[in-house]
């Protein structure tokens, strides 16, 4: 203890290093991110005469009301919402009666099931993509939010995570209810659900991002505004507008704000709630 | 008799926890790998009416097709930039930024940022930001005085410019990964080694790098899955080009399923695809049991 103490009183240069380092890797992380919003707010003739340049001499934030009108961009905005937080309620339910079977039940061919669905995480989703559409098809279920939604209410990952979570938690609890002559769902609602916060935040925002950041799925699951949701809408307008680059860096910009206060309002919870659930 | 009873009991117990879960994964992934291994033996047209089976010609016409093996050939080198360098560069910053402290969370907040938006949109923003005429990275280097280069156009500057993408996205979420695990260290090993005169490398190559490798392994494998499926970044910024120097396989894939609509191979190199992951995986797997034995 005396000796760490005094290594960070004396002066370190290898530290100081490791410290303009990271510096420097963080500004170029964020830059992008400054870039694309000083972008957003120039006019047609600064980005085209001085793109050298980082700050807009004016500021025009015509595009930041224009993008509402000329693309039914609030649409698309709340079908993302309807899909993405749909999915994350309906999964995390899912994922936790089910990561918690494998954890806790006894049950034939527990270990042959559990193998078989971590097995699918390494199907890549082009090789089912299209006789999955052709499902949603026959069901009549193209261009619907159900379409969108029913697929993704559960997934291997999701299992996964929740079953190592409730494998760290101790047994007791639902052996106290047992004793009790609790059944096992009564024990699951009752005691284990209240319990699963840090892991239901972490995975609740994974599972919003990645819903929310998709772009193929939704691409092949949807055909109308009407449904369609916000990067796939971006992919194909980003065509049609291309070069006027502040209208499409706004979409952009605007597009990103919904998961980046899901993981700002989450990240406290994120490195705790991934130790426990043991990715590890 | 009874005890049969009961044992069904709990058994049926966990089917039921499970039921759910089982029926989405079954008829919306199980259902599509099946039906996508029994078409690629067949032919048929867009409709997928006329059905006729022609054994392996589909995986015949991609294993002729120099397209395919090219598009391996891509694939493989992003696989090999891509996971060596987000894997080294997320270790070296999260044992930089294990310590609590509030610059360290003001680091691994920023870090995480692009993770958090799509590849779809960090992926253009960032092909903007290097656009020839008027991307800012160009006119700063022409500045400077500096030989520009048109990156996603250049056949020799593509891929690595893709590549530095698909770092830039993802190293943060690797990081986070490797943050949780650093956390289980017990700091008693640190203490001891420091006692013993022990240098910042030396408690990194016999302290750090050991206790976190099972979460290494994890990310490792992961992260070769992942890359190995690399599309989105691709086909927002060179669609394959310039002259099929970033077309991968994913990319290949889907120009024969939905662009030139030649269903039966598009599908049969997808499931090559699968294949040659499963087999690298095997391959992972095997190779970290092995190293976990010489500890």
């Amino acid at each position: 203890m005396d000796s760490t103490m005094n290594r960070r009183k004396s002066f370190d240069p290898g530290r100081l290093i490791i410290i303009l380092l990271l510096m420097a890797l963080a500004v170029s992380t964020i830059f992008p991110f400054i870039w694309m919003a000083s972008t957003s707010v120039k006019s047609m003739g600064e980005i085209l005469g001085s793109p050298q340049r980082l700050l807009p001499v004016h500021y025009d934030f015509s595009t930041y009301t224009k993008i509402w009108s000329e693309v039914p961009f609030g649409r698309y905005f709340v079908n993302s919402l309807v899909f993405s937080c749909s999915v994350v309620i309906i999964a995390l339910f899912l994922n936790s009666l089910a990561g918690y079977a494998f954890a806790r039940l006894q049950f034939k061919g527990r270990g042959l099931l559990f193998v078989l669905i971590l097995c699918t995480m390494m199907i890549p989703f082009q090789v089912t993509m299209t006789p999955l559409f052709l499902i949603i098809y026959k069901l009549g279920m193209i261009d619907t939010y159900q379409g969108l939604i029913i697929p993704r209410a559960a997934d291997a990952f999701g299992i996964f995570m929740m079953r190592q979570f409730f494998l760290t938690l101790p047994r007791d609890l639902e052996e106290s209810g047992r004793i009790d002559g609790a059944s096992e769902f009564r024990i699951f609602f009752q005691i284990m659900l209240p319990l699963c916060k840090p892991a239901f935040v972490t995975l609740g925002v994974f599972i919003f991002m990645g819903n929310w950041n998709d772009l193929l799925y939704p691409l092949l699951m949807t055909n109308s505004e009407q449904f369609r949701p916000i990067q796939a809408a971006i992919a194909l307008f980003a065509g049609k507008y291309g070069t006027d680059y502040s209208f499409v860096l706004t979409g952009l910009l605007l597009a990103s704000i919904p998961t980046l206060v899901a993981y700002l309002f989450a990240q406290r919870f994120f490195v705790s709630g991934i130790a426990m659930t043991g990715i590890k | 008799m009874k005890w049969k009873a009961l044992a069904w009991n709990k058994s049926a117990v966990g089917y039921l926890f499970i039921l759910p879960s089982l029926v989405v994964m079954t008829v919306f992934v199980i259902v599509p790998l099946l039906f996508s291994l029994i078409s690629s033996l067949f032919s048929f047209d867009i409709m997928l009416h006329n059905f006729k089976f022609i054994g392996f010609d589909n995986y015949h016409a991609v294993l002729d097709d120099d397209r395919f093996w090219n598009s391996l050939k891509n694939t493989v080198y992003f696989v090999c930039g891509n996971v060596p360098l987000q894997i080294a560069l997320s270790i070296l910053v999260a044992v930089a930024i294990n310590k609590r402290s509030r610059l360290n969370i003001v680091f691994r907040t920023v870090y995480f940022l692009p993770v958090v938006c799509s590849m779809t949109i960090v992926a253009m923003a960032i092909a903007m930001m290097f656009d020839f005429n008027i991307g800012i990275v160009p006119a700063l280097m022409r500045q400077l005085g500096l030989p520009v280069v048109d990156v996603f156009n250049d056949t020799r500057w593509a891929m690595p410019a893709i590549i530095l993408i698909s770092v830039y996205k993802s190293f943060g979420f690797t990081m986070i990964i490797l943050l949780a695990a650093l956390q289980g260290v017990p700091e008693s090993l640190y203490e001891a080694a420091e006692i013993d005169g022990a240098g910042r490398s030396a408690m990194f190559f016999r302290i750090t790098l050991p206790s976190i490798a099972p979460s290494i392994a994890f990310v490792v494998i992961t992260s070769i899955i992942g890359s190995f499926q690399v599309f989105d970044q691709v086909y927002v910024t060179t669609k394959g080009g310039p002259m099929f120097k970033t077309e991968t396989i994913v990319q290949y894939i889907y120009e024969k399923a939905f662009v030139t609509n030649e269903m039966g191979p598009g599908i049969a190199s997808a499931i090559l695809l699968f294949i040659l992951i499963l087999i690298v995986t095997m391959i992972n797997l095997r190779m970290g049991r092995k190293a976990e034995q010489n500890f």
